[in-house]
């Protein structure tokens, strides 16, 4: 084996290292993770794009220099399993090293100690990475190095790239790229998505390094003629075995590897109405009295007077019938956000339950004009801000008109029913 | 002729030609998403032919490798010369046939054509670029670095793609891109005077 100066991962490191984190702090929002490790740990999933071709490459690289040497320089004084391990922990690590230092840097932004979960997850980057450095390996062994290097950049890119890209949802999750959709404050991420990862890249791994070589290296030179047709039917089935578990663990998933947190998991205020955050949503600040008072702003004009207002995504209940009022909330938002997201509220539960008629567009259209007018309306109340850039001819109406418009406009969209244009009746 | 042909494993590459061509020219107006920025308000897709050009330039690129050693930088024949005109010629039949199916499969004939041609040119150049500087075997990397790292850092902030970056471009009208061809042809003719690269590691 050559000593570690000479390894390729070594001197590549560096460059991918530097590219990986150009690339994390150019296109990934360090607010989106705010509060939760899991977020975090599964927003660094986006540098296994660099990570996964530095493992495969390298390995390729190895991988060829002894399908040149072979009989030279690794005389069969170790077993196959032994060779592969000393061929391929530099470049594994390589990999690792790359992974981690994206997940270490999420992590300090989240601002929130890791917890024993996310374990599963760097355990599911660990495995994927060494799967692309068995697939370099494989490459290296059976191609020589002038195919075997760039094969493995265009494989283990084109399986990264595309498996993610494909409306058939659990193919996503075999890469582990996707991954990155996770999590909104209000959702953990889906188990089922990391096992696929990690099954998927174990039974692949082993599966390459069966089709990689054998315990003679002495036998042949060319390793494909050596490997015998057990062996290789033990490596294609092992890869095919990959394949068919990872998608069946992730027959469920759909687009976004993550579920709603149960309600159970939200901590509700004492003021009127009640107002339901979670943990995640709570670490920038308790600001649930900032959302009670948004609400309250409208409920005083005559909006309904929801019980409960909760920024869960678990169930979908209504202000008139549950007398709960679903909002959003994240972490970093700013307080003109939270207000915002808040007055938002009773426009998006129209929105959420858009009646089945031929006025689609028109029930959009008032529907928006009504979220105009209730986030500036609270903003004014609420924080002082005030509202401008309201649409004619709404903006035109006195503050009573626009009040009884709005009203008129609710009451009529929640009966499904199009409201009439501001100004028409007002 | 059939030396250049044989030692180069033409059969291979003829092989390969035809599968991309084939498929470029099936694909050649589809778009392929790139996944990495799905999130973002920006253009996450390029047109699907990058790929087939990118496999056919890496198998170009590695079958003509095989054929040179460095013993032969002191040959009478040219090889940097036959190795060109080895590579030209089977990459203008690909770009015929990708033209060709294009034409059969209704999707027109010169937009894919034109296409297909543009990207395997142009990574073709820097395949040549990099053994311009005494890359060898391993200047097929360069145009697969090239296509990775374009992928991931094409989009600007304005949401459309960096002039450098004119391979996810669905249009063959790229400057840049006639630029990098430009640019390989003038590497290539210096290869085939100075028989040697710029630089010998």
């Amino acid at each position: 084996m050559y000593p570690l100066a000479k390894r390729p991962s070594v001197w590549l490191l560096p460059l991918f290292l530097v590219v990986a984190l150009i690339y994390l702090f150019s296109y990934t929002e360090m607010e989106s993770v705010r509060g939760s490790s899991q977020a975090a740990v599964a927003a660094a999933s986006t540098t296994l794009l660099f990570s996964c071709l530095l493992s495969s490459v390298s390995s390729a690289v190895e991988s060829s220099r002894e399908h040149l040497s072979r009989g030279v320089l690794d005389a069969a004084s170790r077993n196959y399993f032994e060779r592969v391990f000393f061929r391929l922990w530099p470049s594994v690590t390589a990999g690792v090293i790359v992974q981690f230092t994206s997940a270490i840097i999420l992590l300090l932004n989240s601002k929130v100690i890791p917890q024993l979960s996310d374990a599963l997850i760097l355990l599911g980057y660990v495995l994927a990475i060494t799967a692309h450095a068995a697939f370099g390996n494989f490459l290296g062994q059976w191609f020589h190095g002038r195919f075997s290097i760039p094969l493995a950049l265009v494989g283990s890119y084109v399986f990264l790239a595309f498996t993610g890209t494909t409306s058939f949802f659990p193919l996503h999750y075999l890469s582990g790229m996707t991954l990155n959709g996770c999590c909104m404050a209000a959702q953990n991420i889906n188990f089922h998505a990391i096992w696929a990862l990690i099954v998927f890249s174990a039974l692949a791994t082993t599966g390459f390094i069966f089709l990689a070589g054998t315990n003679r290296p002495l036998e042949k030179k060319r390793n494909s003629a050596a490997l015998s047709s057990g062996h290789r039917a033990t490596g294609a089935l092992l890869i095919l075995a990959s394949v068919s578990t990872g998608l069946w663990l992730g027959k469920d998933l759909e687009g976004i590897p993550a579920v709603a947190m149960s309600d159970e998991q939200f901590e509700c205020s004492n003021t009127r109405p009640q107002v339901c955050l979670n943990r995640v949503q709570l670490s920038g600040g308790d600001r649930r009295m900032l959302v009670a008072q948004s609400i309250s702003s409208l409920t005083k004009i005559g909006f309904p007077e929801p019980q409960r207002v909760t920024a869960s995504m678990d169930t979908d209940p209504t202000v008139e019938e549950d007398g709960v009022l679903l909002t959003a909330f994240e972490p970093s938002y700013t307080d003109e956000q939270v207000v915002y997201a808040a007055a938002s509220s009773y426009a998006s539960a129209l929105a959420n339950h858009l009646c089945d008629s031929d006025d689609f567009d028109q029930q959009f259209a008032m529907i928006q004009l009504l979220q105009e007018w209730s986030t500036g309306y609270a903003q004014e109340q609420v924080l002082g801000i005030p509202s401008v850039g309201l649409e004619q001819p709404l903006a035109s109406l006195n503050r009573d008109q626009q009040q009884t418009w709005a009203l008129g406009a609710y009451g009529s969209l929640a009966r499904c029913e199009v409201p009439a244009k501001p100004g028409k009746d007002s | 002729m059939t030396s250049v042909f044989r030692t180069r494993q033409g059969l291979t590459c003829l092989f390969a030609t035809m599968i991309c061509g084939v498929g470029a020219g099936f694909y050649g107006q589809k778009l392929i998403s790139i996944p990495f920025l799905g999130s973002l308000t920006m253009p996450t897709q390029m047109p699907a032919p990058v790929i087939p050009a990118l496999l056919l330039c890496v198998i170009l690129g590695a079958c003509v490798t095989g054929a040179e050693r460095r013993w032969m930088h002191a040959s009478v024949r040219n090889i940097w010369a036959h190795s060109a005109v080895f590579v030209i010629i089977l990459a203008l039949l690909s770009t015929l046939l990708c033209s060709g199916v294009g034409a059969l499969t209704n999707q027109g004939m010169v937009m894919p054509g034109a296409l297909y041609g543009r990207d395997l040119a142009g990574l073709l150049a820097l395949w040549v670029l990099g053994r311009l500087f005494g890359l060898f075997a391993a200047a097929t990397v360069v145009p697969v670095g090239y296509v990775v790292f374009a992928s991931a850092f094409a989009r600007n902030k304005e949401a459309s793609f960096y002039p450098w970056a004119w391979i996810m471009e669905s249009h063959p009208q790229a400057w840049m891109g006639i630029c990098i061809i430009a640019t390989g042809i003038v590497a290539a003719l210096i290869l085939a005077l100075r028989r040697q690269p710029l630089y010998i590691g």
